[in-house]
């Protein structure tokens, strides 16, 4: 029972964490203080106070409103890269792990090629050749993501396509449609689900990080990564503006790190 | 003469390994006839699982058919099926109960789900007929309040109403061929009984043939018809099961039937076979059996005996010859 107990913090702050910033997403949809792109000249670098509990930018901007937009940012980008990684990676790995052979050959190489560049120069490189945007940042990160679902599915294929219940259903008549959806994907969800939600603080880190540099989100939209880029010349003399940025960046990232782990050990603990 | 279910002539099955190709079935050669119960013994690593998943057409990845037909009541080589094919027969027209009870069901759906499955498949009955239908097989299984089960997890579930909600998804589809992998090796003695009991009853009820393979002779005598003796992926010996049990021919047989724990016995060391079954790539021409033979010749080393037949009985030993009578033993 106290083994329990240890085991489930780190998954309740987790889980607070991302409860948190998903509030503060919701929140921001209908209400932020002050209208996050609104310049006021004769506010710039205003230090924490009543008015804005963050301060403002070098812009006169509230950071409060612009932290609260650009974790609209950061959802959209983590839920849409996660869902492109995840897709193609389903596809791949479910694929080379049911059907075996020359197939899974070719996907795993295929994997391999994609794993040889390290997974920001991959991002960067596509984002080059395209262009800078929210819409190839979700295809570059997406396709970032792709190797370790495709590992992860295909290796819990291989593992339940051995139990004899999906032999059992292909003795009924079944196809391999019904049975890699029927049997065997209800089965290996968890994997997925702790693989998802660790790639998603990933994402986000990748997404500030593609930011940071410029190349990912374009203004006007928000983004965590481009406001700590703002405020890098500052911080000398605005330090609330990095400090309260990169400390929001790390709570994301870290919650989404701690539910994934979470989920991962008490997953560990049934079986 | 009777129309046979399925005849199998001259199966080859092979691994495929980096090194070679390795023959795990050698030219197997065997009928079974309608409402006939067949069943198949030898050692573990003798072939009898490959043999099932071969005319399933279920092989593992490496393993394939390089010689010889299975065909089911006289229709095409299923050899030559596509996987299309393959699936209106599976679970159709045969269809193949597990060993383990426990890893055969899929542990998040109902089992009722889990048995009318074959009949979402393969027919185009309502949901409420079919779901009728599966409720009124339960029952027929031996499963009491079928209705309430019908919506049970197998978690929720003992072991041996479990290998009943197996045998009930193998009948549903009411296939003219079971196979019966080791269908109650995983289940203890009592319940052992009780499901032999269930095999005896649909043997009388349903006129379907089975393929029943097991190690164990108590539970083969209690349902077989005939019995086929696979060694190193070869027949050796075939028969009706109580000519076997009296009277083996074949070495390996005598020293199966020799091993039995019987009663009798009590107080005297379990009689063992010496030696192992060979391992695929240690296999040669001669007979099979050589290695371990307590009556081998000097013939058997390099030459293969042929398959004489001897009054009810088939052996493939070189003791014997067609014109012998059956040795006094």
């Amino acid at each position: 029972m106290e083994m329990k107990n240890k085991r489930s913090i780190p998954f309740l702050i987790g889980i607070s964490l991302v409860l948190l910033m998903f509030v503060i997403m919701i929140t921001s949809l209908f209400y932020t203080p002050y209208d996050p792109n609104m310049m006021q000249t004769d506010a710039r670098l205003i230090k924490p106070s009543l008015e804005h509990p963050f301060g403002t930018d070098n812009f006169g901007r509230d950071i409060l409103s612009r932290i609260m937009q650009g974790s609209q940012t950061a959802f959209i980008i983590g839920l849409s890269s996660v869902s492109v990684g995840l897709f193609f990676g389903f596809m791949i790995g479910a694929c080379a792990g049911y059907f075996g052979g020359w197939i899974d050959e070719l996907c795993m190489r295929f994997i391999d090629a994609l794993m040889a560049f390290p997974g920001i120069l991959l991002a960067i490189m596509l984002i080059t050749v395209f262009e800078p945007g929210m819409k190839n940042t979700i295809f570059a990160l997406g396709i970032m993501s792709i190797p370790t679902f495709a590992r992860i599915i295909r290796s819990s294929f291989m593992q339940t396509k051995q139990f004899d219940y999906v032999k059992a259903s292909k003795a009924k008549g079944a196809g391999s449609t019904h049975v890699i959806f029927q049997h065997i994907l209800p089965n290996v969800m968890s994997p997925i689900l702790v693989a998802a939600t660790l790639s998603f603080s990933g994402t986000i880190l990748a997404e500030a990080g593609l930011s940071y540099l410029g190349l990912g989100v374009q203004p006007p939209d928000p983004s965590w990564g481009r406001m700590l880029k703002e405020a890098q010349p500052y911080i000398a003399t605005a330090p609330w503006y990095v400090i309260i940025t990169g400390t929001m960046i790390t709570l994301m990232v870290l919650g989404f790190n701690l539910l994934g782990d979470g989920i991962r050990d008490q997953q560990d603990k049934k079986s | 003469m009777v129309e046979p279910i399925l005849h199998i002539q001259d199966l080859d099955v092979s691994f495929t390994f980096p090194d070679g190709q390795y023959k795990a079935i050698d030219s197997l050669s065997f009928t079974v006839y309608p409402n006939e119960v067949v069943g198949i013994v030898g050692e573990s690593g003798c072939g009898k699982t490959l043999t099932s998943l071969a005319i399933m057409g279920m092989l593992p990845d490496n393993a394939s058919v390089t010689n010889g037909s299975i065909r089911f009541r006289h229709q095409r080589n299923l050899v030559d099926l596509s996987e299309r094919e393959w699936q209106s027969i599976r679970g159709r027209a045969i269809s193949m109960i597990f060993q383990e009870p426990m890893t055969a069901l899929n542990p998040l759906y109902p089992v009722g789900r889990q048995i009318s499955e074959v009949l979402i498949k393969h027919t185009k009955q309502s949901r409420k007929a079919i779901k009728e239908q599966t409720i009124q097989l339960m029952k027929q299984v031996g499963l009491p309040r079928a209705e309430a089960l019908y919506h049970s997890y197998p978690h929720q579930l003992s072991g041996g109403m479990r290998q009943r909600i197996v045998i009930a998804m193998a009948l549903i589809g009411e296939p003219d061929l079971i196979i019966a992998d080791e269908p109650t090796t995983a289940l203890d003695v009592t319940i052992q009984s009780q499901i032999l009991q269930l095999f005896r009853e649909l043997k009388q009820e349903k006129k379907a043939s089975m393929l029943f393979i097991s190690h164990d002779w108590g539970v083969l005598s209690q349902v077989c018809d005939r019995v086929l003796v696979l060694y190193a992926g070869q027949l050796v010996e075939a028969g009706p099961i109580s000519r076997l049990v009296q009277q083996p021919l074949h070495p390996y047989t005598k020293g199966l039937i020799r091993s039995i724990p019987d009663r009798a016995k009590r107080g005297e060391p379990l009689y063992t076979i010496p030696g192992r079954v060979p391992p695929l790539k240690e296999r040669h021409r001669g007979c099979p059996f050589y290695d371990r033979c307590r009556e081998r010749m000097e013939i058997c080393r390099t030459v293969r005996p042929k398959t004489v037949n001897i009054k009810e009985q088939m052996v493939q030993c070189h003791l014997y010859t067609e014109e012998m009578d059956v040795p006094s033993s």
